[in-house]
């Protein structure tokens, strides 16, 4: 298998932040600990020291205020980048995020088109302590006027990033915590996404589709590389899963007639049954079986020591392939 | 007996070995700082899990560690 | 400077400030009486009444200065009318036209927010980005006392103390969380809690335009000067229900609400500014022709 070495998630969003808050003095960034000590992941270490306490802020520790300030700021003009600790702790915002931010636009007849970005440490695998290896990606997809993105590469999250700034309404961009330090990966096709909010598809194949997003598409990618002599398997990286590039999706579909959809948030109500559904209606006469699924049972992320049972691997991925194809 | 690269938590999974601290022949109880390694988070010292002596370094500085490998051994007194 | 009691404050205005107070209070009190009317015969679906708290509302906005940027809560139709939204503007989003009528960047009179406290974050968040971009950075947030219940509003005061913002809150505590009378809310005046966050505050009586006008240019002062925050707590009466929906008749005995409506801040203020010569029958006419010419359009437009 062919894997490449690679900056790891967290040094190249490091350097992204770097470079927007260079070019635009109207971002600032603003989350729990991360200007002394640059943040639990370090993501953004020596910011403070290079661009101002002003600029690279310490939040008080309540994600309420963190965002709901930054609506505020937001409204004032400014660009607020916010950093949530880790995923479920994006709760205690909920309120701002979804009553608020993600409304405010409406609410002024497009006269306020507040840009605010929220990153969100995301997922498991790293024997995190309760409420620190969640994935609630979808949830925030149900509602409009957010957007949600979840990339899988420091590459995409790069492009993610400018793209999110700019936007002009809220952006939470989910950053796989078991890839902030990794640096090697499967090697993916080359080939450039259509525009920063397209899908990207990441490995050619005929055979059957996997549709997949965030940490989990590099044990797609190992699995699909391990089938390569038996099938020949596409993957498609959504990179966003609001709003989902179903053009992408359903042009791979319409050539390898099969479809299974992994993801790392658990699996009912989840990312996988709109794609389903939206293949279902539109895609239907090129299916050669039934869509499939592969996530997490809908129950709690497990302490610790089960959550090697929580997980997709890269065996249970490629035992699927082989069922579908079979 | 073999003395291995612990884990570092929050999906680390290796670190840069700064320098031994503990040589070979020196005597360690348990939490004594055996090496000092840098991590992508932060600066922290391996320490030594049992007590004994330093029978042979397996890393030399500079060299970049990971979880599990074999770091150093130890001798029984 | 210590904001400790209202007696400090001498009443000592001009008579083109008194006309003023008057003025805008009748201006909201006659808006609101077309606007519930309007509701019973079904061209708005919803009103929330602001009748009591025009001498609150009125003093307040007129005493922090067009400069401030206002963050209402969602009964503040005085300070509305008198920041310039116009009444069919103002009533357009209980008609179910839009989510907000005005402009709010021109008014500088930010749209209502209905999920409570939850503009007292952005009232800050705005002031600390105003201030960072070296812009006005003096912004008046309106909450009332249920609304002091939620955990935005702790969090705002907090972040507003240790930011050292230039924000002043205003609460209009008209006794009631919808039914849940203020006693059973709080162990503590609102004032009193904000002192445990580090801001100066004061409790003042609703009643009077020209105290409460006197103790916020004081409070506008103070914030302006010591670039810090302040709170007021302005003592109103609640005349009608919560809302149009409200039966509040179940839960208040007619006698409390009848003592409350025999203290109107609005014909008190007519009959005293009269009493001293300030205003006469020809200007009160005048004022009410003017009135008169603002219901007959919003009638047009919505009845």
């Amino acid at each position: 298998m062919a894997t490449v070495r690679s900056a790891g998630l967290a040094e190249s969003i490091n350097a992204t932040l770097a470079d927007l808050l260079e070019q635009d003095p109207r971002l600032l960034l603003l989350g729990e600990d991360i200007g002394r000590l640059g943040g639990v992941f370090r993501v953004t270490r020596g910011l403070r020291e290079r661009f101002g306490e002003d600029r690279v802020r310490d939040s008080l520790l309540a994600e309420s205020t963190i965002i709901g300030q930054a609506v505020g700021m937001a409204m004032s003009g400014l660009v607020p980048v916010c950093e949530i600790q880790f995923d479920a702790f994006t709760f205690p915002a909920v309120n701002q995020l979804v009553t608020q931010a993600a409304r405010i636009g409406g609410r002024w007849n497009g006269q306020a088109s507040p840009g605010l970005v929220v990153r969100i440490p995301t997922g498991g695998g790293f024997r995190g302590v309760e409420h620190h290896s969640e994935s609630n990606e979808a949830l925030f997809a149900r509602f409009p006027g957010i957007s949600v993105a979840c990339p899988s590469t420091g590459e995409d999250a790069d492009q993610i990033l400018r793209y999110a700034v700019t936007l002009g309404s809220p952006v939470l961009m989910y950053e796989p915590i078991r890839l902030y330090w990794r640096r090697d990966a499967v090697a993916r096709d080359p080939e450039p996404a259509r525009s920063p909010t397209a899908a990207r598809v990441v490995r050619r194949g005929a055979d059957l589709t996997v549709v997949t997003y965030g940490a989990i598409t590099h044990e797609v990618l190992e699995a699909a590389h391990a089938l390569a002599c038996d099938v020949d398997v596409e993957v498609v990286d959504l990179r966003w899963v609001a709003p989902i590039d179903m053009a992408t999706v359903l042009d791979s579909v319409r050539r390898t007639g099969r479809l299974l959809v992994v993801h790392e948030g658990s699996r009912d109500v989840g990312i996988g049954a709109e794609i389903a559904a939206s293949v279902a209606e539109h895609a239907f006469d090129a299916l050669r079986g039934p869509v499939r699924r592969l996530a997490p049972a809908r129950r709690a992320y497990p302490p610790a020591d089960f959550e090697k049972d929580y997980m997709v691997g890269v065996q249970e991925i490629k035992d699927e392939v082989l069922v579908m194809t079979k | 007996m073999d003395m291995h690269v612990p884990g570092f938590g929050h999906g680390l999974g290796e670190a840069l070995l700064i320098e031994w601290v503990a040589g070979v022949g020196d005597r360690v109880a348990r939490g004594d700082a055996v090496a000092v390694v840098e991590t992508d988070k932060a600066s922290t010292e391996i320490m030594a899990e049992r007590d004994g002596r330093v029978a042979a370094h397996c890393a030399t500085a500079g060299s970049v560690l990971k979880s599990g490998e074999l770091l150093y051994r130890l001798a029984a007194e | 400077m210590a904001l400790k009691s209202e007696s400090e404050y001498a009443t000592d205005l001009d008579d083109g400030t008194r006309r003023s107070l008057l003025r805008h209070m009748l201006v909201a009190r006659r808006i609101d009486e077309e606007a519930r009317r309007l509701q019973r015969q079904g061209a708005l679906d919803l009103w929330l009444s602001c009748q009591g708290q025009e001498a609150a509302q009125v003093g307040s906005a007129l005493a922090v200065g067009p400069a401030s940027t206002v963050f209402p809560s969602y009964r503040e139709h005085a300070v509305a009318l008198l920041r310039g939204v116009a009444p069919d503007e103002l009533v357009a989003q209980w008609a179910g036209r839009t989510f907000c009528g005005w402009d709010p960047r021109r008014l500088r009179f930010f749209p209502y927010t209905l999920v409570l406290a939850a503009q007292t974050l952005h009232a800050v968040g705005y002031s600390i980005g105003q201030r960072l971009q070296g812009l006005e950075d003096f912004v008046v947030v309106y909450v009332g006392d249920g609304a002091t219940s939620e955990g935005d509003m702790s969090e705002a005061m907090n972040l507003a103390a240790v930011e050292s913002a230039a924000v002043l809150f205003i609460c209009q505590n008209n006794g009631w969380a919808i039914s849940k009378p203020a006693e059973e809310q709080m162990r503590t005046s609102v004032a009193e809690r904000a002192r445990g966050f580090g801001i100066e505050s004061v409790r003042i009586a609703g009643q009077d335009p020209e105290s409460v006008f006197s103790v916020c240019s004081r409070a506008t002062a103070h914030v302006r000067g010591q670039r810090a925050p302040c709170l007021v707590e302005i003592q109103v009466s609640r005349f009608h229900g919560h809302s149009s929906s409200d039966a509040q008749e179940v839960y208040r005995s007619a006698e409390d609400i009848a003592r409350t409506r025999v203290a109107d801040p609005v014909t008190a203020y007519v009959a005293r500014l009269s009493g001293l010569g300030v205003v006469n029958a020809r200007w009160l006419d005048d004022v009410e022709a003017e009135v008169r010419e603002l219901r007959e359009r919003l009638v047009k437009e919505y009845a």
